[in-house]
C-alpha cells in the first residue's frame, strides 16, 4: 500500500448537494487524511480494526500454515477490511460508522466534487453499499494504512 | 383521514438546522396570473389569460431560536447575498414526503433578532420558483 495524502471515490449513487446557491447531484468524492482534530474518531477506527483483527487470528489459527504465502491485493485489501470488521462480533458495526461519518464531517476531510465539504445531511443521503465500500477504502488509505505497509513487508 | 404536515426539516447550504416548530411557510413561485374579458359586443365574450412573470419567485420562511449560534448563521446567510440554496423535506407518520428545492435564494428580511426567553428569528428568503 502507498501512502497517500488524498484519494478519489466515486458513488455509485449520486448524492444531492448544495453549492453557490444551487442543486447539484454528485458522484466524486475527494478525501484527504484525517487531521488530529479528529484524532479521537481515527483512533476509534483503527482500534476497531485491531479488535477484529486479534479476534480473528485466533479463528485462522488453523488454517495459518495454509495461507502463509498468500498475498492479499491492494485492491482487495478494502473488502477485506470491510469483512474483518463485519465478522467480528466484539464490534458495534453502526458505533464504527457513526465515529466514520464524525470522522468525515467534522474533520472535513471529504469534500463532494472537490467543492463541498460532506456534511451530515449528506452523509445520511448517501447509499449503504457505497458508505461500506467508502469506509473498507478510507481505512486501507489512511487509517491502517502503516499496519497494511508492515504487514505486507512480513 | 389526512394527515398534515407539520415537522418539516430544512437544510441550507448543505447543512440541516433547527427550526422553531410551526413556523415554515413557502411560496412555489408561481406567480400571480390575470384573466380579462374581451368583447364582440351583443354578450358574446371571451377570456384572455396572462401570467405576470415579475411575481414568479420562489419564497420561504420559517423562524430560528436566538442562540449565538443561529444570530451568526443569519449573519452568514445574509453575507451570501442570493448565492443560498434550501431544500425543505417533510414526511408524514403515514410515509407522504414532499420535497421543495429552492436555489439562489437571498435573504431578503432584514431581520429582527428577539432577545427573550423564547425569542426567535424570523428568516424569509426570496429567490428562483420552488423545484421537486
Amino acid at each position: 500500500m502507498e501512502f497517500k495524502s488524498e484519494f478519489e471515490f466515486t458513488l455509485n449513487s449520486p448524492i444531492k448537494y448544495q453549492s453557490q446557491g444551487d442543486h447539484h447531484d454528485g458522484r466524486l468524492l475527494v478525501l484527504k487524511a484525517p487531521s488530529n482534530k479528529v484524532r479521537a474518531n481515527r483512533a476509534k477506527l483503527k482500534q476497531a480494526f485491531m479488535a477484529s483483527v486479534s479476534e480473528g487470528e485466533q479463528k485462522v489459527s488453523d488454517a495459518a500454515e495454509n495461507q502463509k504465502d498468500t498475498v492479499i491485493a491492494d485492491d482487495e485489501m478494502p473488502d477485506y477490511i470491510l469483512m474483518m470488521l463485519y465478522a467480528s462480533k466484539s464490534i458495534n458495526m453502526a458505533e464504527v460508522l457513526d465515529e466514520f461519518m464524525n470522522l468525515l464531517t467534522i474533520g472535513k476531510c471529504c469534500k463532494v466534487e472537490g467543492a463541498e465539504d460532506l456534511t451530515k445531511s449528506m452523509f445520511e443521503e448517501m447509499d449503504a453499499d457505497d458508505t461500506d465500500r467508502l469506509l473498507g477504502e478510507y481505512m486501507a488509505n489512511f487509517i491502517i494504512a502503516s499496519f497494511l505497509k508492515k504487514m505486507k513487508e512480513n | 383521514m389526512g394527515t398534515l404536515l407539520t415537522d418539516p426539516s430544512i437544510v441550507i447550504n448543505n447543512e440541516a438546522i433547527f427550526i422553531a416548530p410551526n413556523t415554515v411557510a413557502y411560496m412555489e413561485g408561481f406567480g400571480e396570473g390575470t384573466v380579462v374579458n374581451q368583447s364582440a359586443g351583443n354578450g358574446v365574450i371571451d377570456q384572455l389569460e396572462s401570467d405576470d412573470v415579475s411575481t414568479q419567485i420562489g419564497m420561504i420562511k420559517f423562524s430560528v431560536y436566538s442562540t449565538v449560534e443561529n444570530i451568526n448563521l443569519a449573519r452568514s446567510l445574509k453575507a451570501n447575498r442570493n448565492q443560498n440554496a434550501i431544500t425543505l423535506t417533510a414526511t408524514t407518520p403515514d410515509g407522504q414526503t414532499l420535497t421543495r428545492n429552492f436555489a439562489q435564494m437571498k435573504l431578503t428580511s432584514d431581520y429582527e433578532v428577539n432577545l427573550q426567553s423564547d425569542g426567535v428569528i424570523e428568516l424569509e428568503f426570496k429567490g428562483r420558483r420552488a423545484t421537486v
